[in-house]
C-alpha cells in the first residue's frame, strides 16, 4: 500500500526540482531602452537677420533660461529629445511631427509679460491647418524678466483655446521658462 | 356525505415540514424531489435543503426522497412529529459517508473560526457580472475597486496579499500584489465561496492576516449521472450579455468527466448623467476536469483558462498634476464619448491558464494521504495611450509561472483527536516582456518556498472544538533589476547593498537582489455550544507575511493618480497578531452573529508619501513603500429574522478602524461603515415565486489620512497655489435592489427559472471611497438583469 503512494509523490518532486533547476539557468534581463522618454527640451531662438542662440533644459534642472533682447523679432523653434542614453541621442521631434493632428505645444506667460508669441508660416500644421506650435514667432519690446511655461499637449480637446486648461488633453511636457529680455 | 367532508377537512391539516442534508458534509440538498407513497404530488426542497408537505390527509406515511445524485431515500413518517424533520441523503458508499464525515474535521482548516458562505443560488444571481460584485455581499467583505470591473476582495480592511484566495484546494497566484489586479477566477466555475477571516487556515500559508477565500468545487459523488446547468442573461447597462453552461457526467464506479464555459460582453457602462467612456469588458473562461473518486483512491485533473480584457475609464488617464487637477475641479469627466462596445487604451488584458493535479489515498481506516500540484501561468497586459510606432504596443507585459505542490496527510489517532501534516513547495518565475520599450514596473525574478505545517484538533463531543496548529516558511526573493544610479544613490542602497551590483551600464546599473525570509505563523482556537442556541468561537492567529514584489521592487509612473510609486528593499517581514470572536445565537426564528476582531501588526507595509520629483511633466509626488505598525479593530453583525415561513429580513453591519499606533494617523482605503438590508417574500401559494428587496447604506469615511498636497499653476497668466484633495472621501449614500424569482419545476429535478434584478433602482448618483478612480467619475447607475437558468 505504502509503495503504491508514494511513487507519485517522489514523481511529482522530481518534477518540481526539474522545473526549479531548469528555470535557474536564466539569463541577465534584457536592458530596455525607453525611446519614449523626453528628457531634453532646446529652444532654438534665431533673430531676424540674426544667427541661432540655443538654450538647453535637461530632466532635473528646475527652469529652461531663455535671454532675449529688447524690441527684437525672434523665431523659436522647440525640440524634444530622448538624452537618456548619451551615445544615443533620439530626436522625438520627428514623432511630434509626423503626428501634428494628436499635438500641440503651448507657451502659457504671465499677464504681465510683454513679450508676444504669434504663429509662424513656417510652423507645422495638422490636417486642420492648425499650427502646432513647434515654430513660433516672438516679438521683444521693452526689458523685463518673468516666468512662463511650455507645454506638450497629447491628444488636446481645443487647440485654437488660449490657456492651458481649455486646450485640455494629457500633458506630455511641463516645463518653467525663465525668460529674461535685456 | 357533508359530515364526511368536515371530517376529511379536520384531517387533512396535518403538515410536514423538513430539511434534506448532505451526509457528504450536512450541507443542504436543493433540487431533491419530495414524494408520498400515496398520490403523485411532487415537492423540492430549496436552496435551503428546506420543503413543506401541507394539507396532509394521513399521519402515518413513507416518503421517498430522491435526487440525482444520490441513492433513493425512504423514510416512514409519524405526525405530528417535530417542528422540522431532519433527512439525511446518502451516497453509494455507505462507508464513504462516515468517513467524509470525519474530514470535515480533517481539513487542515482551524474550524473554530468565523466564516460566511455564498452558496450556488447567491452566487448564480451574479453570474453575469464580475466576482467582487459576488464577494461584496458576504458580511465583512469589501471590495476595492479601480473602476467598474477591476475590483479585488478587502476582509477586515485587508486586500492584496493579506488576503488568500484558494480555489479547488490551491492558491491562486495570479499577481494578487497589485491593487488594480483582478482575480482571475471564473464566478460560474465555483459551485461555493467560504470566506474565513483570519489566517486559520495554515495548509494553504500563513501570511494573510486578512483572511481566506476558498472558492469551492461541487462533490462528485459515484452515481450514474448527466447534470448540468445553462445560464444566460442580459444586462441593461453596459448593454451586456452572459452565457454560461457546464455539464458534469458521472458514472457509478467513481469517474467523472466536467466542464464549463463561460462567455461575457459589455460595451461602456452608464453612470447616471453621463457615460463611462472606455468601461467595456470581455471575459472568457474555460475549464475540463476529470477525476475518479472511490472509497479507497481517488484523482483528478484539471485544465482551466480565463481571459479577459476591461477597459479603463478614458477620462482617468492623464498626463501630469495639472491635469489631475483639472479632472479633480471638473463636476464630469474630461472625456465622455457616445456609447461603444470597443475597448481603446488605456485598457487591461489577463489570460490564465492552470493545471491542476490530485491525488489520495486512505491507508488504515483513519489516515488519508493527499497530493496536489498546481501549474499557473498568469500573463497581464497593461496597454496605455502611446505615441508613433508604440501605439498599440503594451506599457505591462508580464508572465508569472508559479509551481505549486503540496503533501498532506490527515489522520487520527484517537476518537476525539485529528491531525494534520503537511509540506509545500513552491516556485515563481516572474517574466516582464523588454519589448514593451517601457522600464519594468516589477523585475525578473525568482522566488522559491518551502513550507511545513501541522494542526492537531481535540473535539471529545459536538458541543466542544479547541485546536491548534502551526506552520513554518522558508521563501527566496532572487530578483535582477535595473536601477538608474541617481536613484541607487539617492536611496542609499549603494551603501547597504553594493554586493548586488552586478553590471554597470551608462546611466543604470544592473543588480541582483536576493533575500531570505523566515517566517513562522501559529493559530489556535476554541468553540463551545453552550446550548443549542448559543455557540462560542475564539481564534487568535499569529502571521507573518514577506514583502510582495510590490512592495519591494516597483518603480514607476501610477497614471490614473499621478504618482510615482517606489518600492523599497530594505522591507522586513509583517507580522500581525489578530484576535477574533464569533458569537452566534440562533433560535427558531433568529439567527444572530457577531464576530469582533483586533489585529496589531508589526512592519506594516504601506505606501506612503515621500515627496517630489521633478520630471519633464513638472513635479510629481513620490509614494513610498515603508513599515509601520498599526492596529486594526472593528465588528461584523449578521442577523437573520423569519418573520412568517413566508417573509425573511436579513441585515449585516461592518464597521472598521485602522490606525498607526504611533501616532493616531488612520490608514488609508480603510472600508467605511456599511449597513446591507434585504427582505424576501414567497408567497405560501406560490413558492415558485420569490422577490427581493434590498438597501445598502454606506457611510462617508471620516477616519482618512490627510494627503493632500498644494502646487503652483499659471492660470490665466497668474500664478497661483491650489490644494490638490487626493484625501477627502465621498458623501454617504444609499442604493435600493431588487429581484423576482420564478421557478418553473420540470421532472426529475430538473427546472428552469427566470431572475429578474435591479440594481441601484433609484438610479442615484454617487462616489465609493474604495474606487480609486472616484476622482474622475460617478458610480454606475440602474442596471436591470435577466437571467434565464435551466437546470438539469
Amino acid at each position: 500500500m505504502m509503495k503504491f503512494s508514494i511513487y507519485p509523490t517522489f514523481c511529482l518532486i522530481i518534477l518540481s526540482l526539474t522545473f526549479v533547476f531548469q528555470s535557474c539557468q536564466k539569463d541577465d534581463p534584457e536592458h530596455i531602452h525607453e525611446h519614449e522618454l523626453i528628457t531634453r527640451v532646446t529652444l532654438e531662438v534665431t533673430p531676424s537677420g540674426g544667427s541661432t542662440n540655443s538654450f538647453t533644459w535637461n530632466e532635473g534642472d528646475n527652469n529652461l533660461n531663455v535671454n532675449l533682447n529688447s524690441d527684437t523679432n525672434y523665431e523659436v523653434k522647440v525640440f524634444f529629445y530622448n538624452a537618456s542614453d548619451p551615445s544615443d541621442i533620439e530626436n522625438i521631434t520627428e514623432e511630434i511631427r509626423e503626428e501634428a493632428d494628436e499635438h500641440l505645444v503651448f507657451y502659457d506667460f504671465t499677464t504681465s509679460a510683454n513679450l508676444q508669441v504669434n504663429s509662424s508660416s513656417n510652423d507645422i500644421t495638422d490636417s486642420n491647418q492648425i499650427p502646432i506650435g513647434l515654430t513660433t514667432t516672438w516679438t521683444t519690446s521693452t526689458s523685463e524678466s518673468f516666468n512662463a511655461k511650455l507645454y506638450l499637449i497629447h491628444m488636446p480637446d481645443n487647440k485654437t483655446a488660449n490657456s492651458r486648461s481649455s486646450i485640455g488633453g494629457g500633458t506630455d511636457v511641463e516645463i518653467d521658462l525663465a525668460i529674461t529680455v535685456n | 356525505m357533508c359530515l364526511c367532508y368536515v371530517g376529511q377537512a379536520q384531517d387533512c391539516n396535518q403538515e410536514l415540514r423538513g430539511q434534506i442534508i448532505d451526509l457528504h458534509d450536512n450541507s443542504p440538498l436543493e433540487g431533491a424531489a419530495v414524494r408520498i407513497d400515496f398520490g403523485d404530488a411532487v415537492t423540492y426542497s430549496d436552496s435551503k435543503g428546506l420543503f413543506v408537505l401541507e394539507s396532509l390527509c394521513v399521519t402515518n406515511f413513507t416518503i421517498t426522497i430522491t435526487h440525482p445524485n444520490c441513492k433513493t431515500h425512504e423514510k416512514a413518517v409519524r405526525l405530528p412529529g417535530p417542528e422540522l424533520h431532519t433527512f439525511y441523503m446518502e451516497h453509494h458508499i455507505t462507508a464513504l459517508n462516515e468517513v467524509v464525515l470525519e474530514e470535515q474535521r480533517n481539513t487542515g482548516l482551524a474550524k473554530a473560526t468565523p466564516e460566511v458562505q455564498l452558496d450556488s443560488e447567491d452566487l448564480e444571481s451574479y453570474s453575469g457580472l464580475t466576482l467582487a460584485d459576488a464577494l461584496d455581499q458576504a458580511a465583512g467583505v469589501s471590495v476595492l475597486r479601480t473602476g467598474n470591473v477591476i475590483a479585488k476582495p478587502v476582509i477586515h480592511g485587508m486586500f492584496g496579499s493579506r488576503v488568500a484566495m484558494v480555489n479547488n484546494g490551491m492558491r491562486v497566484r495570479d499577481q494578487e500584489w497589485g491593487a488594480d489586479h483582478a482575480p482571475t477566477i471564473d464566478l460560474n466555475d465555483v459551485a461555493a465561496i467560504d470566506v474565513v477571516k483570519g489566517a486559520s487556515a495554515l495548509r494553504y500559508g500563513g501570511d494573510t492576516p486578512g483572511g481566506v477565500l476558498f472558492f469551492k468545487q461541487e462533490r462528485y459523488v459515484p452515481a450514474d449521472t448527466l447534470h448540468g446547468k445553462v445560464i444566460s442573461g442580459i444586462n441593461t447597462n453596459g448593454r451586456g450579455g452572459n452565457l454560461t453552461a457546464q455539464v458534469t457526467k458521472g458514472f457509478s464506479k467513481g469517474t467523472y468527466f466536467k466542464t464549463v464555459g463561460t462567455l461575457k460582453h459589455r460595451g461602456d457602462v452608464q453612470a447616471p448623467d453621463y457615460v463611462l467612456s472606455n468601461t467595456g469588458w470581455r471575459e472568457m473562461a474555460f475549464s475540463l476536469t476529470a477525476g475518479r473518486n472511490t472509497y479507497t483512491k481517488g484523482w483528478e485533473a484539471k485544465y482551466s483558462f480565463f481571459d479577459t480584457t476591461i477597459g479603463i475609464l478614458r477620462g482617468a488617464h492623464i498626463g501630469n498634476v495639472g491635469d489631475l487637477y483639472r479632472a479633480l475641479i471638473s463636476p464630469i469627466p474630461l472625456r465622455i464619448a457616445p456609447f461603444t462596445y470597443t475597448i481603446s487604451p488605456p485598457k487591461q488584458q489577463a489570460e490564465n491558464h492552470s493545471i491542476q493535479l490530485f491525488y489520495f489515498k486512505r491507508f488504515a481506516e483513519k489516515t488519508k494521504l493527499e497530493l496536489r500540484y498546481n501549474l499557473q501561468r498568469n500573463q497581464r497586459e497593461e496597454f496605455d495611450i502611446r505615441r508613433g510606432e508604440n501605439r498599440g504596443k503594451a506599457s505591462i507585459d508580464m508572465q508569472l509561472t508559479t509551481h505549486d505542490f503540496n503533501a498532506h496527510l490527515a489522520w487520527k489517532p484517537q476518537s476525539a483527536l485529528s491531525s494534520t501534516a503537511g509540506i509545500q513547495l513552491q516556485l515563481q518565475d516572474n517574466f516582464s516582456n523588454p519589448k514593451t520599450g517601457v522600464k519594468r514596473l516589477i523585475p525578473d525574478y525568482f522566488s522559491y518556498g518551502i513550507g511545513s505545517y501541522g494542526s492537531v484538533t481535540y473535539r471529545p463531543n459536538n458541543l466542544f472544538t479547541a485546536d491548534i496548529g502551526m506552520r513554518l516558511d522558508w521563501n527566496q526573493m532572487d530578483a535582477r533589476k535595473y536601477y538608474y544610479k541617481r536613484d541607487w544613490v539617492a536611496r542609499g542602497y549603494d551603501l547597504v547593498y553594493p554586493n548586488f551590483i552586478r553590471r554597470t551600464l551608462n546611466t543604470e546599473i544592473l543588480t541582483r537582489p536576493k533575500f531570505d525570509f523566515l517566517t513562522l505563523s501559529f493559530t489556535t482556537g476554541i468553540q463551545a455550544n453552550f446550548s443549542e442556541a448559543l455557540t462560542l468561537q475564539f481564534n487568535l492567529n499569529h502571521s507573518e507575511r514577506p514583502p510582495n514584489p510590490a512592495e519591494l521592487f516597483s518603480d514607476g509612473l501610477h497614471h490614473s493618480l499621478a504618482t510615482i510609486e517606489y518600492g523599497n528593499l530594505s522591507l522586513d517581514s509583517e507580522s500581525s497578531n489578530k484576535l477574533l470572536a464569533g458569537i452566534t445565537y440562533q433560535n427558531k426564528r433568529v439567527t444572530l452573529n457577531l464576530t469582533p476582531h483586533f489585529a496589531r501588526i508589526k512592519n506594516f507595509i504601506q505606501l506612503q508619501p515621500s515627496g517630489l520629483k521633478q520630471t519633464v511633466r513638472g513635479a510629481f509626488p513620490v509614494w513610498s513603500y515603508i513599515a509601520i505598525n498599526a492596529d486594526f479593530f472593528g465588528l461584523d453583525v449578521d442577523w437573520k429574522w423569519t418573520i412568517t415561513p413566508q417573509i425573511n429580513f436579513h441585515q449585516q453591519h461592518s464597521w472598521i478602524a485602522a490606525q498607526q499606533n504611533a501616532n493616531g494617523t488612520p490608514l488609508i482605503n480603510i472600508p467605511p461603515y456599511t449597513a446591507v438590508q434585504n427582505i424576501s417574500y414567497q408567497p405560501k401559494r406560490l413558492k415558485a415565486l420569490e422577490f427581493k428587496l434590498s438597501v445598502r447604506y454606506t457611510a462617508t469615511q471620516y477616519n482618512y489620512p490627510n494627503n493632500n498636497f498644494t502646487k503652483t499653476f499659471l492660470e490665466d497668466g497668474i500664478y497661483i497655489d491650489r490644494l490638490i484633495d487626493l484625501s477627502t472621501p465621498p458623501e454617504d449614500y444609499t442604493l435600493f435592489d431588487a429581484e423576482v424569482k420564478f421557478k418553473w419545476l420540470l421532472k426529475e429535478g430538473k427546472y428552469l427559472q427566470l431572475h429578474l434584478s435591479g440594481s441601484n433602482l433609484l438610479d442615484t448618483t454617487y462616489r465609493n471611497y474604495l474606487n480609486r478612480l472616484r476622482f474622475y467619475a460617478d458610480e454606475m447607475g440602474r442596471n436591470v438583469q435577466l437571467n434565464l437558468k435551466y437546470q438539469f
